[in-house]
């Protein structure tokens, strides 16, 4: 196997992503980014759809400026790259110099760049107040001037966005696809608008509104209920009226109107970032049709020992950047064998304080325009009782070589965020034998006075002085990984833990491995999936290190990252196994439904089962005549407020597989809107052109389907003709809504569901296959539904991430966590009905409730509730808060 | 006489309130020397007598500033916090100090409203005049 380091060029999301991935895998990363700093395009957006997670941004790109083993090079470009797969010579450029590096392998992820709308005459982007969508977001930003009409100035009332500029188009911009992010973002910005100022009329004028992702469909109607109104239409001309826009369009019935408008917003599309595409070009890489760099599943490219990820693979959102890069950094794992620029040291034994003198090194990080905070942090922190005070660049470099000069052992941090700054404090203290937890934070923040300042470190000092000591438990790793589910997210996770070397338990409730993926032929973009995931089993059962539990399921489960006792049953046997990590893959069904004559109808099939037929009996459809689809059955409703993502591609994928059976057939696809994103639209382009009848309806006029003389017959309301119209058809699908199987694991796991169901991210929102609690992995249907192709990245990065975890040795865990008094405890069990994350629970032999403090998130809900105040937390204890007043208002 | 400056004693949470410090850092904005925030993990974690112990200090108001109902990272912290605000305001009633001398706010990065909400505490406070 090649070893060495690797090459992430482009310091966008996919490659803050890629970079850190790839160091917690054991790599030297060179992270190569052109502009002056990481973070691509994410800070000049507002909001990220559907919270804001703007500010967990900040703390990637603080961790990889951080990370000894990520070398970030900014203002940098790629001179040349020169050699092959694991010797590859790059010259890069910084400032005028030019430096050389070696690398086995280079990351590419140059992410996109926002379409030009200056090449349409027609969309008066000269005008000032045609703005593009990035324009307007920068505007929207809480620290810019406010929402404005450029020309003058003033507050607009009447705002429009237009959709599918520079997308879907191949008339003038050459771009077949969709962009897909551009619907999502659009309402955003309209949402955030009417949050600002409820007065502005804001108007979204598209297509398609494709809302196909978690949450999407929800955060939609949001949208409509608050009032931003959507019009579906295309918009061919901006007219300036003066400082105003007229739009002039016809709706879907022919009439024509006109609106004006203060301020137009072109929704603009998704193109790959230039200096890449140059890149690629010196390298030969294949470009797809759109000019996107072509990989395969796992993002290689053509070239040995070049991969990609993110949008410069096409268009996505921030969490698909994640979970590819992710993915990504597991490829290049498999492939080239890592070489660090510094090896990780094992930290001494953790040293007991009790009986030592409170000494405090005072820290602190700030940007180098803060001249003012430092100094009057000289000025304040002179007269205090601190053995040091010390301004830090690399923060766990020199916090811990000042801990041993000065033999500190506690420390105070001082920053403008402290909280994203604080894992790596806590890894300065480890290095150094000290309880990672013998620090606090002081905010260096809206300061005005010296006085203010002051204040704030003594009453970090009084904190400091208290209640020691805080607990801190070391985790030994299990080296063993539980996957839940046999389905293609599952062994693709699977596989890939046991190849990494790790040994794997595969647990499938039923009676055999390969889930629905066996019934599917082949994926939109003609991927044979079965013979995919029969070569997954065939890897598995060959596998020394693969244990295959079939017939089992799950019955109990605790603990966290590093170490799980999960009991499961297998044909009545309860099996105890421990393990690191657990992913979980248990998929979804498709709903059944008792609309259109289903089940009572043979002409009728749901999806799935249209699915299978093509697969085992294909000769069948050469005699049918007429094919009827219809979208969103018992979907995108009250029932079911989501959109299921895949079924549109299905219809038109099968409408267009039927065609090829049978040319003659009539197939009508009866719609709610089209979402086929990114790349998918070329099929739907195929299907129009192949004369595939896309019809749509809305839910107060739904199609009616009847049964005579052995056919169906189904009514429609044709919306352009503006009258009922009746197909006569041999064959209906139903595309049903797709189910989550969640429930109980969820349960058992302890791990949150959205409102639909499906198993919920990480908090942090920037972390698109962790679950919320640490070392367990939602991924696959389970997790929302998706491709194959994205269960199979999804399996990917969890892999990734799970690997990472069952390389350590240990896992440190506590600080600020719920410790129980048992003689206090009168087992009432607040705690047990108050904790959101399901820690606590009653200890029979000890008769009162008991925390993990490997478990405990330390958020302190249950300590404040406790009836009998039996629930301690010493990293903030009752008396700390009780006193703060006091000490805080010391006149 | 001397203009009455109130003194408050402002309890936030490390996530979405001290993102919306950061916004109101980065707009510049300071906030009164008379006005003590205390940085806490959640908000979830305050208790009934956390709030009222600085009355009897000598604060003229508290605050507390959180997450979002719907963007908690500890899921129910700025819900149980807001509960428990409730109750205190009740208390006050009963011994007759002005409810409105404590509050809670759900902050939010996009917006940045940390140094808002705490100039609005501000002018309430002064309306109401010194607690003593």
């Amino acid at each position: 196997m090649q070893k060495g380091k690797i090459l992430v060029i482009g310091g966008g999301i996919s490659g803050i992503e890629a970079s850190l991935q790839l160091s917690s895998l054991g790599y030297g990363v060179y992270l190569v980014e052109r502009s002056g700093d990481l973070g691509g395009k994410i800070p000049d957006l507002h909001r990220i759809y559907p919270i804001c997670s703007c500010c967990k941004l900040n703390t990637k790109v603080f961790s990889c400026k951080q990370d000894p083993n990520i070398k970030v090079m900014l203002n940098t470009e790629v001179e040349s790259i020169e050699g092959e797969f694991g010797k590859f010579e790059v010259t890069l450029k910084e400032d005028g110099n030019f430096s050389k590096i070696n690398v086995a392998g280079i990351v590419i992820s140059g992410g996109f760049e926002p379409f030009d709308p200056s090449v349409y005459e027609n969309y008066a982007y000269s005008h000032p107040n045609v703005l593009t969508s990035l324009e307007y977001e920068k505007m929207q930003k809480p620290f810019s001037e406010g929402i404005k009409r450029p020309s003058d100035g003033k507050v607009p009332e009447r705002i429009a966005w237009i959709q599918c500029v520079g997308s879907r188009d191949i008339n003038r911009c050459d771009a077949p696809y969709c962009s897909s992010v551009c619907c999502m973002y659009a309402l955003k910005e309209a949402l955030n608008t009417k949050e600002i100022n409820e007065k502005i009329d804001t108007a979204i004028f598209y297509m398609d509104m494709r809302a196909h992702g978690k949450g999407f469909e929800r955060y939609m109607n949001d949208a409509l209920e608050k009032g931003v109104r959507l019009v579906r239409c295309r918009i061919h001309t901006v007219e300036p009226n003066g400082d105003r826009l007229i739009l002039r369009y016809v709706d879907e019935k022919g009439e024509p109107y006109k609106e004006e408008f203060d301020l137009v917003v072109l929704s603009v599309g998704l193109r790959p970032s230039k200096e890449t595409v140059e890149i690629a070009k010196k390298l030969n890489l294949e470009l797809d049709e759109a000019g996107f760099i072509k990989t395969d599943l796992f993002g290689r490219t053509n070239v040995s020992g070049i991969f990609a990820c993110g949008s410069v693979c096409g268009p996505c959102d921030i969490n698909q950047a994640i979970v590819q890069a992710d993915s990504v950094a597991l490829t290049v794992s498999s492939l080239i064998e890592p070489e660090p620029f510094s090896s990780p040291e094992r930290p001494p034994e953790i040293r007991d304080i009790k009986d030592e003198e409170p000494k405090i090194l005072f820290a602190y990080h700030i940007c180098p325009e803060m001249k003012e905070a430092e100094e009057r942090i000289e000025r304040v922190t002179k007269d205090l009782d601190l053995v040091k005070v010390l301004k830090v660049e690399d923060i766990k470099g020199e916090i811990s070589s000042s801990i041993k000069e000065t033999s500190a052992n506690r420390v105070i941090f001082a920053s403008c965020t402290p909280s994203v700054h604080k894992k790596t404090v806590e890894e300065a203290l480890r290095s150094c034998g000290l309880n990672p937890y013998l620090y606090e934070t002081v905010d260096l923040r809206l300061i005005e006075t010296d006085e203010q300042l002051k204040e704030r470190i003594l009453y970090a000092i009084y904190r400091l002085k208290k209640d020691l000591p805080l607990p801190v438990t070391e985790i030994p790793v299990e080296k063993h990984a539980l996957v839940i589910g046999g389905g293609l997210s599952g062994l693709e996770a699977a596989v890939n833990i046991s190849e990494a070397g790790y040994p794997v338990t595969i647990v499938e409730k039923t009676g055999r491995l390969g889930g629905h993926a066996l019934y599917v032929k082949e994926t939109w973009d003609g991927m044979d999936i079965k013979g995919y995931v029969r070569e997954l089993i065939s890897k598995l059962e060959k596998s020394e290190r693969v244990n295959i539990m079939l017939n089992t399921e799950v019955e109990r489960s605790i603990g966290t990252a590093g170490r799980f006792l999960t009991t499961l049953v297998q044909d009545g046997k309860r099996i105890q196994i421990r393990h690191a990590v657990t992913v979980i893959a248990t998929g979804g069904e498709v709903a059944r439904t008792d609309e259109y004559l289903y089940g009572k109808s043979d002409k009728v099939y749901l999806w799935s089962e249209l699915s299978k037929k093509l697969l085992e009996e294909p000769e069948f459809f050469k005699s049918i005549k007429s094919a009827v689809f219809i979208q969103c059955v018992g979907s995108r409703d009250k029932d079911h407020p989501y959109c299921s993502n895949i079924c549109c591609s299905f219809s038109v994928k099968t409408a267009l597989e039927l065609k090829k059976l049978n040319p003659d057939m009539d197939i009508y696809i009866i719609n709610r809107d089209i979402r086929t994103f990114g790349m998918k639209e070329i099929l739907y382009r195929e299907a129009r052109k192949s004369g595939i009848v896309f019809i749509r309806y809305d839910l107060e006029r739904r199609p009616k389907v009847e049964e005579k003389d052995g056919k169906l017959n189904i009514t429609v309301f044709d919306p352009i003709l503006q009258r009922d119209i009746l197909i006569e058809a041999d064959l209906l699908s139903l595309q049903t809504a797709i189910e989550p199987n969640t429930n109980e694991i969820s349960e058992i796991f302890g791990i949150a569901v959205d409102q639909d169901g499906f198993f919920r991210e990480s908090p942090e929102k920037m972390k698109p296959v962790d679950s919320t609690k640490e070392g367990i992995f939602v991924i696959g249907i389970a997790n929302y539904p998706k491709d194959a192709k994205e269960c199979i990245e999804q399996a990917r990065a969890a892999s990734s991430r799970a690997i990472s975890i069952l390389k350590k040795e240990s896992i440190v865990k506590g600080g600020a966590v719920a410790e129980v008094d048992p003689g206090k405890c009168a087992v009432c069990c607040t705690c047990v009905r108050t904790c959101p994350f399901h820690v606590p629970y009653i200890d029979h032999s000890r008769g009162a409730a008991y925390i993990d403090p490997a478990l405990c998130v330390g958020c302190g809900i249950c300590v404040a509730e406790c009836p009998g105040k039996a629930i301690k937390m010493p990293y903030l204890s009752d008396q700390m808060l009780l006193q703060t007043a006091e000490i805080l208002l010391k006149e | 006489m001397q203009e009455f400056r109130p003194k408050i004693i402002a309890f936030y949470c490390s996530n979405c309130a001290s993102s919306a410090a950061d916004v109101s850092e980065r707009m510049k904005q300071k906030i009164s020397e008379n006005v003590k925030i205390v940085p806490v993990p959640c908000t979830g974690r305050i208790e009934i007598l956390h709030l009222l112990k600085p009355f009897e200090k000598g604060a003229d108001a508290v605050c507390v500033l959180g997450c979002q109902e719907d963007s908690c990272q500890y899921i129910r912290g700025i819900i149980q916090v807001k509960k428990r605000v409730e109750h205190v305001k009740k208390i006050l009633e009963k011994i007759g100090i002005e409810p409105e001398r404590i509050e809670v706010f759900s902050l939010s990065a996009s917006k940045g409203d940390f140094v808002d909400v705490i100039n609005k505490m501000i002018d309430k406070v002064k309306n109401l005049g010194p607690i003593y």
